[in-house]
């Protein structure tokens, strides 16, 4: 039986008292999750006992720190189900990965002619890079509208696709309103067109299923920090085929075969896209919160986290003066509202003084607010280890926003 | 730490929140000015005349928490007929009070100095005096009208 309170146990966070002397209640697992006991003491064991830099020492230490570092890259694989292991690279995040391939890998395909698509509820990460590297080819950005209800507007999506398209970037799901994108449709549709599909799964990894093979994409990439990892660590995933044309535009140690003065060669990937000596403990400890995502279960976590958002739902729409913005296609872990006509930071304050955390602005999606006609949100978003007492405790301080600002 | 939430959104705050002295959007004003705060969104513009020296009018116009909100209203309502060097002293004034809690100020000035208490707030109150003020460090306004 799942029991949300052994889970908590685990999670060393939550043992200490937040400022206002109640203990902490975290509802802004989209911005990053809280890190598990197995995590903390899988980063210190390696700092403590496995200590040595990667790829290079001929010496059992290195060995040690290279065969860890690579068993990390396997769980990875496993996990979002990559055919190889090779086709997992390790970077510092989702934002570094998304640059990676705009810089390293569509700077050098596109020309005048083609055009890129982005929607209008991605991350700057995932926008600001393709708008930018459309600037430096000449390329055609085109973002894809959301609908007011927050979904995407995917009559409008087919409309746009055409042979022109090289390259489509779209979340998983938006960090923002929740709203979950048919990914599988989407990635059809586009390569029916020869469109690669770059997807953000940064949202999604400690969610739902990521199957690479199944959704077809064509590259994705994610956080550890929002997966019960470290912060600092990241995957950049790619099609086997397109990681070898992706050129390192990071370049330096541990990344060549040879240099010399007149050129260098590089490595095939993964490691010829990883200059440098890598956050190592933070891989392996990456694929530690992969573990525990496992043995938790995914489908429990979803499960979970999507009951406490029903709940958090209801019991929100019986304030007055609640606008919940959306309601976003599926269930997810995340919901934005607004109140009466109070600032979210005035909320935000209000509710950290309550102990309850939560998010207040644009969420890096300013596209999105200007879609939907808002400046900002109260955004909550629910892991594994909350619970609805948590719910009615942020329904209480709403309570006392609105005492306090009416 | 309730007490300091209630002394933060006081009375004087809220009222004026809701009811801004110099709210109004005026787009042929001589000078507009932008303060924005891209960590929250929070974005003013500030509407400024001169004349002989001194600013004639003042306004504001946008979107912001009820603190930045308050703390321009304040601004354009103080900088109103005021001469440049005295808008220095003003600003100098605020930001003083701001960081040394100085009892003899105006309460709405004790209120709004307590958001530093706040994670994250303190540039709430700060923002659009921070534009005024880089806005006379670099302009002739001096040299052309005093
Ligand atoms: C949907 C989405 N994409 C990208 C990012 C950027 O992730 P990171 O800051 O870890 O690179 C985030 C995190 O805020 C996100 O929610």
């Amino acid at each position: 039986m799942f029991d949300v309170n052994l889970i908590r146990k685990q999670f060393p966070i939550f043992s200490i008292n937040s400022t206002s002397g109640n203990p902490l209640i975290y509802l802004d697992n989209a911005a990053t999750t809280q890190k598990p006991m197995v995590v903390l003491e899988r980063l210190n064991r390696f700092y403590g006992q496995q200590n040595a830099n990667i790829h290079r020492g001929i010496y059992q230490l290195a060995y040690e720190a290279t065969t860890e570092y690579e068993l990390a890259r396997k769980k990875v694989a496993n996990f979002i189900n990559a055919k190889d292991a090779d086709e997992v690279v390790f970077c510092g995040g989702t934002t570094e990965a998304l640059n990676m391939i705009a810089q390293g890998w569509a700077r050098e395909k596109l020309d005048t002619e083609d055009e890129v698509l982005v929607t209008a509820m991605e991350h700057h990460a995932n926008y600001v890079p393709w708008q930018t590297v459309c600037k430096q080819t000449g390329a055609n950005f085109r973002v894809v509208p959301v609908k007011q209800d927050g979904s995407l507007d995917l009559d409008q999506l087919k409309n746009m696709l055409n042979t022109k398209t090289k390259l489509l970037a779209i979340t998983h799901i938006s960090n923002t309103l929740g709203t979950i994108n048919p990914l599988q449709e989407i990635v059809e549709l586009a390569h029916k067109y020869q469109a690669m599909v770059v997807v953000d799964a940064a949202q999604s990894i400690a969610f739902d299923q990521v199957d690479v093979q199944q959704l077809d994409c064509d590259f994705l990439a994610f956080s550890g920090h929002k997966a019960f990892g470290p912060m600092g660590i990241g995957v950049l995933y790619g099609k086997t085929e397109h990681l070898s044309t992706l050129h390192p535009f990071q370049q330096g140690g541990s990344m060549i075969l040879q240099v010399t003065e007149r050129q260098t060669t590089f490595k095939p990937p993964p490691h010829g896209l990883e200059a440098g000596t890598p956050p190592v403990a933070e891989a392996i400890a990456l694929g530690t919160a992969l573990d525990f995502i496992t043995g938790a279960g995914l489908g429990q976590i979803k499960e979970h986290s999507q009951s406490t958002l029903l709940y958090a739902r209801d019991q929100l729409s019986s304030l007055q003066g609640i606008q919940i913005i959306g309601p976003a296609t599926g269930t997810s872990n995340i919901l934005s509202f607004l109140l009466d006509d109070v600032h979210p930071h005035d909320i935000a304050t209000i509710l950290g003084e309550a102990g309850v955390a939560v998010r207040a602005g644009h969420h890096c999606t300013q596209p999105l607010m200007h879609a939907l006609g808002i400046h900002s949100t109260v955004r909550i978003s629910f892991s594994i280890y909350n619970n609805s007492d948590e719910v009615d405790h942020l329904v209480e301080a709403l309570g006392t926003v609105k005492k306090i600002m009416s | 730490m309730k007490d300091a939430l209630k002394q933060l959104y006081n009375k004087l705050i809220l009222d004026r929140q809701k009811n801004p002295v110099g709210f109004e959007k005026r787009e042929n004003a001589q000078t507009v000015l932008d303060a924005y705060n891209p960590v929250c969104g929070d974005q003013f513009k500030l509407y400024l005349d001169f004349a002989g020296g001194r600013i004639t009018n003042a306004t504001y116009h946008g979107y912001g928490c009820a603190l930045s909100k308050a703390s321009t209203s304040l601004l354009v309502e103080g900088l109103a007929g005021k001469s440049v060097s005295d808008c220095e002293e003003f600003i100098e004034y605020y930001f003083r009070t701001l960081d040394n809690d100085d009892e003899q100020a105006p309460e709405i000035y004790k209120a709004l100095a307590l958001a530093k208490k706040f994670p994250g707030r303190k540039k709430c109150t700060t923002l659009s005096w921070e534009a005024v003020s880089n806005f006379i460090g670099t302009t002739h306004l001096r040299e052309n009208g005093e």
